[in-house]
């Protein structure tokens, strides 16, 4: 039985201590029994060896010593050989053994004649007995040597000692020897039963303190499994909240695919109308005498063309703002001339200034690099939006553009402020600003227009060209923006001085590209599902001279593109809208490559992102461009690449 | 700390312990195993000190032809059956004599030879032939035992220079037993010191001759008189 922590550490101590004694007992017992089976073996084959047989003349008898070792040697170990077989470990069964062993000395001591060298048998005997570690059993084995020496020494010393002459002092001597060894083994016994004491009594209080950690860490198993409940649970529940998350991240994003999806579908269900009223727009005001038409009509025109070239500039600002919205927006690292760009702009503005009576002032501080690596594009449209704000909030005074390069490498910026002499910003409307859809006042929208996005599109894509747009200043003496981007690597690249920059010629005002007979001879194929595009491109192109076939979808263009290759008069150009019902631009640019075709396809999508133009060169497409047509634009495209094919 | 330790043993309360009653049997086995012992002790003890038989008629050196009586020396004859085991002892008693008394004693071993059994090369009588100044002689059938009355194994016979018989009997103590006994230290000391301690001791070992009475002794040698 264990010990439990109630009760006496003692108890437990002496329960221990009889066990290993009881062990102890038990195991010495078997010893016993089985070194007493052999001396029993060994004596009656010493027998046999020594003296097999008793003769008298002739005659031999079997010798009264293997009658004496079987008999006497089989009595005297039968008794403890069963009792240690049958009762080990008890007090009779050692005493037995004792008794035993000293009476297989007396017999081995009578059968050698007495010699003083079987003698040791008595000792070795002793010396096995302490083994019980019980000196009672030691007593008992003297004992029996004692009154075998006594007795045979006095009756039979000749069988004792080898002489015929009884003593009892020599008997008296051999016990005294048997005493002194007693003195010696009982000594050891009694110091390794005391240390038996002590093993059990520390085992006891290991025990004891086995059964405290036990309970100890029991108690701890507990708390640690409740703790593990707890935060099974907890966990549980932050799963479930993860999945709750997820989903509302799975619908959110979705939302956000379903509004991006809608946005771009609605930009370009929007731009194609538009497309035909821009196009047409353009058409009224350069058909014909429209000098001789009435005043009203050509403002009409004019009116029709501005307010869809803003409902553009609105679905552009739109598509934008949802793509950065959508972190799905990427900037393109094109070298470009600062200078350049800022001259275009500024000429670009200067016709909206003037009506104002506005100047547009650039200034350059200090050298700047003549070439950067930047997204041309974005940052035009950085640069417009604070350059139309300026003009659109200022009524008198000027509006200015200082630029220069700050920093030091490798951290230079190319720093660019916007200042004008406008109305200024109020304190509260400072901080929302930037936030889409804010304008200063409701009021604003009707005073002055705009989408609200203009300002938060330019920080995104400030952001985005590695800087930041701030803003630095405002009073009612006017406001100044600060625009800072990353110019990109700017070793090896050579800086103009600010004089150098100011004295670059403007660039020549684009002259409307003499379209007339820009086409003539060439064979197109205009693929489009609508309608209005149909007859306004297919007019435009018709009037630069081109011989136009079209195709209502991607699986009619496919077609009609082999056709006129097999027939051996292949279309110079294939003009592809990109989203078209039964096939789909992309999928007939693909099936086209595929089977070989290498003529021209230029790609006519209203998808203006830069993912788009990826899409359709992805898809087969040799060059793109988007809707609404800028006929220059497309004119010019289409004669580069039908030349390019040519040669 | 181990003071309150109590250090008995449990047995009382042991499971499988022995029962009351079984107690008393097994402490009647106990002492009727004990008494067994004691008795076969006994009987051993009875058989190693049971004496041969013997005859001591021959009180002068009886007149034969095998052996001649030494008149300058005292004369020792051992008698011993070649196949007896006690009479290992008896050689090896016979070597502390000799080695004692040396040139002192002449000293004859007779060892029993029955005709038609080849025992002249037996242990007994390698190890006799090892002690020194001694002079083996192979007594035909036991004549010489049968005249000298030597009918056990072992049996000696010292004779002074006139042939006078001086001591008779064994010289061991026991039944193939070795050690300081009278019989040894009488014939050492009569041969050393002329003078007589002990005329007697008894013979411990096997008989020489089957049945001495059947013996017939003529003049031929011995024949085995048929019934």
């Amino acid at each position: 039985m264990s010990l439990s922590e109630d009760r006496p550490i003692n108890d437990r101590a002496c329960e221990l201590l009889d066990e290993h004694r009881d062990s102890i007992y038990r195991r010495t017992d078997h010893m016993f029994a089985w070194l007493m089976f052999f001396q029993w073996l060994a004596g009656i084959g010493i027998a046999l060896w020594v003296s097999p047989y008793s003769w008298a003349g002739r005659t031999q008898h079997v010798h009264p010593h293997i009658w004496s070792a079987l008999v006497i040697g089989g009595l005297i170990c039968s008794l403890p050989i069963l009792l240690a077989n049958y009762y080990p470990g008890r007090a009779i069964t050692r005493q037995t053994i004792a008794v035993g062993q000293a009476l297989a000395s007396a017999l081995l001591i009578h059968l050698m004649g007495g010699r003083v060298e079987a003698h040791f048998h008595v000792f070795g005997s002793l010396a096995f007995l302490a083994f019980y570690r019980d000196w009672k059993v030691l007593v008992t084995a003297s004992l029996v040597v004692a009154v075998d020496h006594v007795a045979r020494g006095l009756l039979w010393p000749e069988s004792l000692y080898g002489i015929s002459i009884s003593g009892w002092q020599r008997s008296l001597e051999h016990v005294g020897w048997v005493v002194f060894e007693d003195v010696f083994l009982i000594y050891s016994t009694w110091i390794s039963c005391r240390e038996m004491t002590v093993i059990a009594n520390r085992r006891a209080e290991m025990e004891k303190m086995q059964a405290e950690v036990e309970r100890e860490v029991t108690e701890r198993t507990r708390e640690i499994e409740l703790q593990r409940l707890v935060l099974q649970e907890s966990h549980e529940r932050l799963e479930q909240q993860t999945n709750e998350l997820r989903k509302a991240i799975e619908a959110s994003e979705g939302a956000n695919r379903a509004k991006s999806a809608f946005l771009a579908n609605m930009s370009h269900e929007i731009r194609t109308p538009l497309t035909a009223i821009l196009g047409f727009a353009d058409v009224l005001l350069e058909t014909g005498d429209i000098y001789k038409a009435p005043v009203e009509r050509i403002e009409a025109i004019q009116t029709i063309r501005r307010n869809g070239s803003h409902l553009i500039s609105l679905i552009n600002d739109l598509l934008d703002f949802s793509k950065i919205e959508a972190g799905k927006f990427q900037v393109e690292n094109l070298p470009c001339s600062l200078h350049r760009l800022i001259a275009d702009i500024r000429q670009l503005m200067q016709v909206r200034a003037e009506e104002k009576k506005l100047n547009i002032q650039v200034e350059y501080s200090g050298p700047i690099p003549e070439m950067i690596l930047t997204d041309p594009t974005r940052l035009r449209q950085i640069l417009m939006n604070l350059l139309s704000n300026a003009i659109k909030f200022t009524h008198e005074g000027s509006v200015s553009l200082k630029v220069s390069l700050v920093g030091k490498a490798p951290n230079r910026r190319i720093q660019i402020d916007v200042t004008d002499t406008g109305i200024g910003i109020s304190e509260e409307m400072r901080d929302k600003l930037f936030q889409p859809f804010t304008q200063a006042d409701g009021s604003m929208s009707r005073r002055f227009g705009g989408t609200g996005l203009g300002l938060t599109i330019s920080k995104r894509f400030a952001g985005l060209l590695g800087g930041d747009l701030t803003i630095l200043d405002t009073s009612h003496a006017g406001t100044t923006f600060r625009l800072v981007i990353d110019p990109g690597p700017l070793h090896n690249v050579t800086f103009q001085e600010p004089d150098a920059a100011m004295s670059a010629p403007d660039e020549e005002k684009s002259k409307p590209t003499d379209t007339k007979n820009a086409l003539r001879d060439l064979k197109i194929l205009l693929v489009e599902d609508g309608p209005d595009n149909q007859r306004l491109i297919s007019f435009l192109l018709k009037k630069a001279g081109a011989e136009v076939d079209m195709a209502e979808n991607g699986e009619l263009g496919y077609l009609k593109a082999n056709a006129a290759t097999a027939s051996g008069r292949p279309f110079d150009v294939i003009l592809m809208d990109m989203q078209m019902p039964i096939m789909d631009g992309y999928a007939a640019s693909t099936k086209l490559r595929s089977d070989g075709y290498n003529g021209p396809i230029i790609a006519l999508t209203a998808h203006a992102m830069a993912e788009d133009r990826n899409r359709c060169i992805e898809a087969g497409c040799t060059d793109y461009t988007t809707k609404p047509v800028d006929r220059a634009k497309l004119i010019e495209l289409i004669r580069f690449h039908a030349e390019a094919a040519a040669v | 700390m181990y003071g309150n330790l109590h250090q008995a043993t449990k047995e009382d309360i042991e499971p499988g312990v022995v029962s009351r009653p079984g107690r008393s049997i097994l402490s009647a086995v106990v002492s009727i195993w004990v008494i067994l012992i004691a008795g076969a002790f006994t009987t051993l003890l009875a058989y190693h000190n049971l004496p041969g038989e013997r005859s001591d008629h021959a009180l002068v050196w009886p007149a034969n032809d095998s052996i001649k009586l030494d008149t300058q020396r005292p004369n020792l004859l051992v008698f011993i059956h070649p196949q007896c085991p006690c009479s290992v002892a008896t050689l090896n008693e016979l070597t502390r004599i000799q080695s004692a008394c040396g040139t002192l004693l002449n000293t004859h071993i007779v060892f029993y030879s029955p005709i038609g059994l080849q025992w002249e090369d037996t242990s007994k009588v390698r190890q006799a032939l090892e002690i020194p100044h001694v002079k083996i002689t192979n007594d035909i059938d036991g004549q010489l035992a049968n005249m000298f009355g030597a009918l056990t194994s072992g049996h000696s016979l010292l004779y002074s220079r006139d042939g006078r018989r001086v001591f008779s009997g064994g010289i061991t103590p026991a039944r193939g037993h070795e050690g300081e006994n009278l019989g040894r230290n009488s014939i050492v000391q009569y041969v050393l010191n002329g003078e007589v301690s002990c005329e007697k001791t008894n013979v411990f070992g096997c008989p020489i001759i089957d049945s001495p009475n059947e013996l017939a002794i003529n003049s031929r040698g011995s024949e085995h008189v048929a019934e």
